[in-house]
């Protein structure tokens, strides 16, 4: 017998007010809700695996349970695992597409245009691919002069900013390197692997995920940090590493953070005065993507874009576009992913700002195919605020 | 980053006090672990719109997150650390404890002692277990009354020796 006190489902005491906040729960009856999805049934699963619901695969895994959650109950950790444990693998082949984002960046990028036709006959705005990946850009045009700088540090850049939107890399790099920091990339970055985890496919999820830790200890070696642009991809490394993936991450977990934390820290423990363009004027509403609100980061980018002078600020209610990454791709999510964004691109059409500020790559796609309005990650809109 | 008042816990206590120094002119920041306990003793208590109120405000809320420990100089709070923002010290001059009593976890406890999580203030509680409960479940439970001792201003003492820029508020206090 173990000891019991090592199951942090013994710390629920049923308050359910990790229902009320479920976006999925209030989108449809097919999901049963993460206290009886979560630290319920796992009582149930450990005593025998056929009490695993099949209808834990609607879970999109926002973490908005655990973050409402009082007692630290790690709610749609439970239910993630029980998935993989558990769940009976359907549509692979799609499956396996929409979760080898690296793989279909590579292709993606290398016959862009006719990507972009076929991914714009699918979906208005959303994902398009680069012409050049990041990478080659920033080894052909960056590189060289960064090691001039005093201050360095790494950059993990994702797939979105190497295959989809390089510009955001660039964005960064072009702040930084205002700060007199230069940038460096990992010598081998692969996908986080987040995509995969959530689509089953955990073996090559932890084979990523191990060959991405070596490499930030790398780059982390005799101090500095890995800066991300992604939320969710920072969510991954540092949390569902060594939640889901049971993988020892402890000893890069610190090092890896989001760029708008650093930068908002640079900035105010050294007293830097950024220089802003004299006569810019943004109507920014700022939306809490469901990762940045469980890393309780947007604190750091909602105050960088309060220092832009001339942007006029609106932080939304915090609540999930619905996308979830792969999640809202999918045909069978696709009402339900639908359903619990309309609340926040109905308030996005009213307010009609001139640009929506969100540190995540999917919510800018759901965002844009929903409301046509353009979307960008604060690190993008500072960037673009800076005078250079 | 810097305020001038940090507030641990985000229930009703808190985010009172909270409304109370943003309407002086005052920079605050709480700090809650999850949704507010207040909500199961009182139907008309709206937490959110008691929050948003404490936001519109300019009141900056973390919710989700945990304060972890705290780093004392000479009987001054300086900072405070937190599960989500790591080693970034959370500075204030005035530091406000509403973490609440046992269900919110401002209490912690096992079979044979009691403590306050964050800083391990000092207590009311005496005697072993045995003398915490009395046998009539509904009657007064003398555990329900444990909570930190405070001075007169409301400043919570670790081994008999006060923090003089913390105050202990809500149910958190002993009485």
């Amino acid at each position: 017998m173990s000891d019991i006190r090592d199951n942090n489902f013994e710390q629920c005491m049923k308050c359910t007010i990790c229902n009320e906040y479920c976006p999925v729960a209030k989108a449809t009856g097919l999901f049963p809700g993460p206290k009886q999805a979560g630290p319920d049934g796992e009582r149930y699963r450990m005593l025998d695996p056929e009490y695993y619901n099949d209808a834990l695969k609607y879970c999109l895994n926002c973490k908005r349970c655990e973050v409402a959650c009082p007692s630290d109950v790690r709610i749609a950790d439970y239910i993630l695992r029980a998935r993989l444990r558990y769940g009976r693998r359907s549509h692979v082949i799609r499956n396996t597409v929409l979760s080898r984002t690296d793989l279909m960046g590579t292709l993606g990028t290398a016959f862009s245009p006719v990507a972009n036709l076929a991914a714009g006959m699918m979906f208005k705005g959303g994902p398009r691919y680069a012409r050049r990946t990041f990478e080659t850009l920033y080894r052909k045009e960056i590189a060289r002069s960064q090691e001039a700088f005093p201050l360095k540090v790494s950059y993990f850049h994702g797939c979105y900013v190497n295959y989809n939107y390089p510009e955001l890399g660039m964005d960064l790099i072009k702040i930084l390197n205002a700060l007199g920091i230069g940038v460096r990339l990992l010598e081998h970055e692969q996908c986080c692997g987040i995509a995969l985890i959530s689509n089953g496919f955990v073996k090559r999820a932890d084979k990523q995920a191990n060959n991405n830790i070596e490499q930030i200890e790398k780059a982390v070696r005799g101090g500095g940090k890995v800066l991300t642009t992604g939320s969710t991809c920072t969510f991954t490394i540092r949390d569902e590493y060594r939640e889901i993936l049971s993988i020892d991450n402890s000893s890069v977990r610190d090092s890896v953070e989001m760029a708008v934390k650093f930068i908002y820290e640079f900035i105010t423990d050294n007293g830097v005065k950024l220089s802003f363009k004299p006569d810019y004027k943004m109507k920014v509403a700022y939306h809490t993507a469901c990762h940045m609100a469980k890393l309780g980061w947007s604190f750091y980018s909602i105050e960088l874009l309060k220092m832009i002078p001339g942007v006029e600020l609106t932080v939304l209610e915090q609540q999930c576009c619905g996308v979830a990454g792969t999640y809202g791709f999918k045909k069978e999510n696709r009402h339900i992913s639908d359903s619990i964004g309309e609340p926040l691109f109905h308030r996005l059409k009213q307010l009609a700002p001139d640009v929506v500020a969100t540190d995540c790559e999917t919510c800018k796609w759901q965002i844009e195919m929903h409301t046509g309005l353009a979307v960008a990650n604060p690190v993008s809109i500072l960037a673009g605020a800076l005078k250079i | 980053m810097k305020f001038d008042n940090i507030i641990i816990g985000g229930g009703h206590s808190g985010l009172q006090k909270g409304m109370e120094l943003l309407s002086k002119g005052e920079t605050v920041l709480a700090v809650a672990k999850g949704e507010s306990s207040r909500r199961f003793r009182d139907d008309s208590y709206d937490h959110l719109q008691e929050r948003k109120r404490f936001t519109d405000a300019g009141g900056v809320f973390f919710m989700g997150d945990t304060v972890l420990r705290g780093k004392i100089e000479d009987g001054i709070l300086k900072a405070v650390f937190t599960a989500n923002h790591g080693t970034t010290p959370m500075e204030a001059k005035r530091f406000w404890l509403a973490t609440g009593s046992f269900f919110s976890k401002g209490l912690e406890s096992s079979a044979d002692k009691v403590w306050e999580p964050v800083f391990g203030l000092d207590l009311n509680c005496e005697g072993d277990h045995t003398s915490w409960v009395v046998p009539d479940f509904y009657a007064d439970q003398p555990f329900m009354h444990f909570g930190v001792v405070t001075d007169c201003e409301g400043h919570p003492r670790i081994n008999g020796e006060i923090v003089s820029n913390l105050y202990a508020i809500g149910s958190i206090t002993g009485r």
